[in-house]
């Protein structure tokens, strides 16, 4: 079993860029018992190999996207991310409150970024083998 | 045992309708109702969406739930888009009301209000030749509906399409104000008019059950766009208020936690044996006449157990959305006003002969949480989060229901199950033949188009399955070819004499258009009825 409190941690500061608080600590530790997301063990191992790095866990997040969308796993990342979500903090980064200029530009640096992790995800879930 | 004059059974919107119509009457009524009531600790919508997500450091009560309810309910097989404090809308559905899996889900309700709490507000009326081809009573039904329209506030546009949304019946009051999204939609649809009539799409405002000009629904909507989440307050018309203002006559005894099985007609009464579900005893009520009214699977489990049957036919529209894009609306700010209701109907008439019409609403993508939408693009969450907000504001979805007709291929069947509290459970069957699959698909392509002419980019069309369009019906048809299950136009199950049922049951036929509107205009019609009977 991973250490939860690390865990978020790490998925909080690949969102975000920040630490967590402790009350949101306490609320995906609530969610995960009252949505009864444990993990087996070969997501136990995916994560302990994502923990120590953002990139690794960015890459097991869309990795998961291949076969796993719908694993306990993939589910603590939506968990993660409704938390954040709920963050007053982080507003700005889910809704415009201005409107963005050069759209086209962003839709395409955006695009070329998103197929990017898309690709090495891909290729990183074909090469590793995991139990 | 008591003998009541009147027994209804259930309180969502036709239940509500009935009971009014019976107080009215000045009848005594005992209504029975499984009544799961909302959770009152649970918070409640209380100011504007951007006001909360801005500055609500508890907003996560409301969004997602203490108990993660929001979360828990996409996670299930059958997602219900439910904030926390509309959960009590599904909630021990599972444990009375099960069903095995199959191709046919649907979601049903053992609440106060029943699905009523979470409707879209959608109110259509049938055309004369869609009443006809449903078995309904056309002169009749326009009165029944008018009757709705004074008791029920409806909005909605005095527009190119007021045929197909009230056929012009009664005056609505004024639509609710487009967002940017709309308007922009707006825009294109009057450039694009002549050629979209030339496709067979007839555009208005959608016919919502939202009070604009008057507190009909409890409130006059002033842009708040949580009114539709909220069951207490608001503009919005939700049969549980009108059940808790029929309350206070003397002359509605509401009687909740009682699940009913059956009934039985006994020479000059009619008993109905229930579960009390606090205490799990048998409780049997005596009545005069019996009005069912818990939609029409919860009226096929209790007509099944009352008259010993193991199948019956089945309608349920089948349902498509499809998202779309506006493409000069990407990177938009959100800071304004923005509503997630529908904005505009588009009706599909092909041959101009509303007879059989294809309709779908569109909404701005309002939804109270982005992680919904986040799981279904292909990639990480931290791109995802760019993705919606770059995209959210130009996004709409356009929900599409098609016509059903019935078939062999479309029934569903009672089976024991001794872990049940009313020892059986349903399963569904529900399979389209190669015309409807067509029929489907060339609705589907014909709205894309229609879509690409009101300026925006559709993406690719969705098929919800079987049961999530939430419209039922067709399981006691009019024209069923046996008298122990099926119904007359006024409502009376036809082997019986003081047996009535005041919903879909009787259908013969489902329009594409919304039909909650037609349910309640019929349940009231099929009280008005009993009454003379």
């Amino acid at each position: 079993m991973s250490n939860r409190t690390s865990e978020f941690d790490a998925l909080f500061f690949y969102l975000t860029g920040q630490p967590p608080l402790s009350d949101q600590i306490n609320q995906y530790q609530h969610g995960i018992d009252r949505l009864k997301l444990s993990l087996n063990t070969k997501e136990e191992e995916m994560l302990a190999w994502a923990i120590s790095k953002p990139f690794r866990i960015r890459i097991l997040d869309v990795g998961l996207n291949f076969n796993m969308k719908k694993s306990n796993l993939k589910e603590r990342f939506a968990l993660a991310a409704a938390i954040v979500e709920c963050d007053t903090r982080f507003f700005d980064r889910f809704l415009n409150t201005t409107i963005v200029t050069s759209r086209s530009s962003k839709v395409i640096l955006l695009g070329l970024q998103s197929v990017s992790i898309f690709l090495i995800a891909y290729i990183i879930f074909k090469i590793k083998r995991w139990n | 045992m008591e003998l009541n004059d009147y027994i209804v059974i259930g309180s969502g919107c036709c239940g509500a309708m009935v009971a009014k119509t019976l107080v009215d009457a000045k009848q005594r009524v005992l209504l029975l109702d499984a009544g799961v009531q909302p959770d009152s600790t649970i918070k409640s919508a209380y100011s504007n969406y951007i006001a909360i997500r801005q500055n609500d450091t508890e907003q996560q009560d409301f969004l997602i739930g203490q108990d993660m309810q929001a979360i828990r309910s996409i996670q299930s097989d059958h997602p219900v888009h439910l904030t926390p404090n509309r959960q009590f809308t599904i909630e021990k559905t599972e444990q009375y009301l099960s069903w095995i899996k199959g191709d046919f889900m649907p979601i049903e309700s053992l609440a106060k209000g029943g699905l009523g709490n979470a409707w879209g507000l959608g109110s259509f009326v049938y055309s004369d030749e869609e009443l006809i081809n449903t078995g309904l009573p056309v002169s009749e039904m326009k009165s029944a509906y008018q009757w709705v329209n004074q008791i029920v506030g409806i909005s909605g546009g005095d527009d190119d399409a007021k045929e197909y949304a009230n056929g012009s019946l009664f005056k609505p009051q004024k639509a609710i104000p487009l967002d940017f999204n709309g308007m922009r939609l707006h825009r294109y649809y009057k450039k694009n008019k002549q050629k979209l009539l030339q496709l067979g799409f007839h555009i208005g405002r959608t016919p919502l059950a939202i009070s604009t000009e008057n507190e009909q629904n409890g409130d006059v909507f002033k842009g708040n766009d949580l009114d539709f989440y909220d069951i207490r307050k608001g503009s919005a018309f939700r049969p549980i208020n009108l059940i808790e203002q029929l309350q206070k006559s003397n002359l509605l005894d509401y009687r909740d936690k009682q699940f009913v099985l059956s009934f039985n007609q006994q020479s000059t009464q009619t008993i109905v044996e229930a579960i009390d579900m606090q205490s799990h005893e048998q409780k049997k009520y005596a009545c005069k006449k019996l009005i069912i009214a818990t939609g029409a699977l919860g009226t096929a489990r209790i007509v099944m157990r009352s008259l010993n049957l193991e199948k019956l036919p089945l309608l349920c529209n089948p349902y498509t959305y499809i998202p779309s894009l506006q493409y000069p609306l990407i990177g938009a700010a959100n800071t304004g006003y923005q509503t997630g209701l529908g904005q505009f109907s588009l009706y599909y008439d092909f041959d101009r002969k509303h007879k059989e019409i294809a309709m779908g609403s569109t909404y701005s993508y309002r939804a109270l949480m982005g992680f919904r939408l986040m799981r279904e693009f292909p990639f990480d969450y931290k791109s995802n989060i760019q993705w919606l907000k770059l995209l959210q504001p130009a996004l709409n979805v356009t929900g599409l229901f098609h016509s059903d007709y019935g078939s062999a291929t479309k029934y569903i069947e009672r089976v024991f199950d001794n872990n049940s509290p009313s020892l059986d459970k349903l399963i569904g069957t529900y399979q389209l033949n190669d015309e409807e699959h067509q029929k489907i698909y060339k609705n589907e392509k014909a709205f894309k188009n229609a879509l690409r002419k009101l300026g925006t980019i559709p993406l690719r069309a969705h098929r919800n399955q079987h049961g999530a369009s939430i419209h039922y019906g067709g399981t006691l048809p009019f024209n069923g070819q046996y008298a122990n299950a099926s119904l007359h136009a006024n409502g009376r199950l036809k082997a019986y004499e003081n047996i009535f049922v005041a919903d879909g049951s009787g259908f013969q036929f489902l329009s594409g258009k919304g039909l909650t509107l037609t349910l309640m205009a019929y349940a009231h019609l099929v009280a008005k009825n009993s009454l003379v009977n």
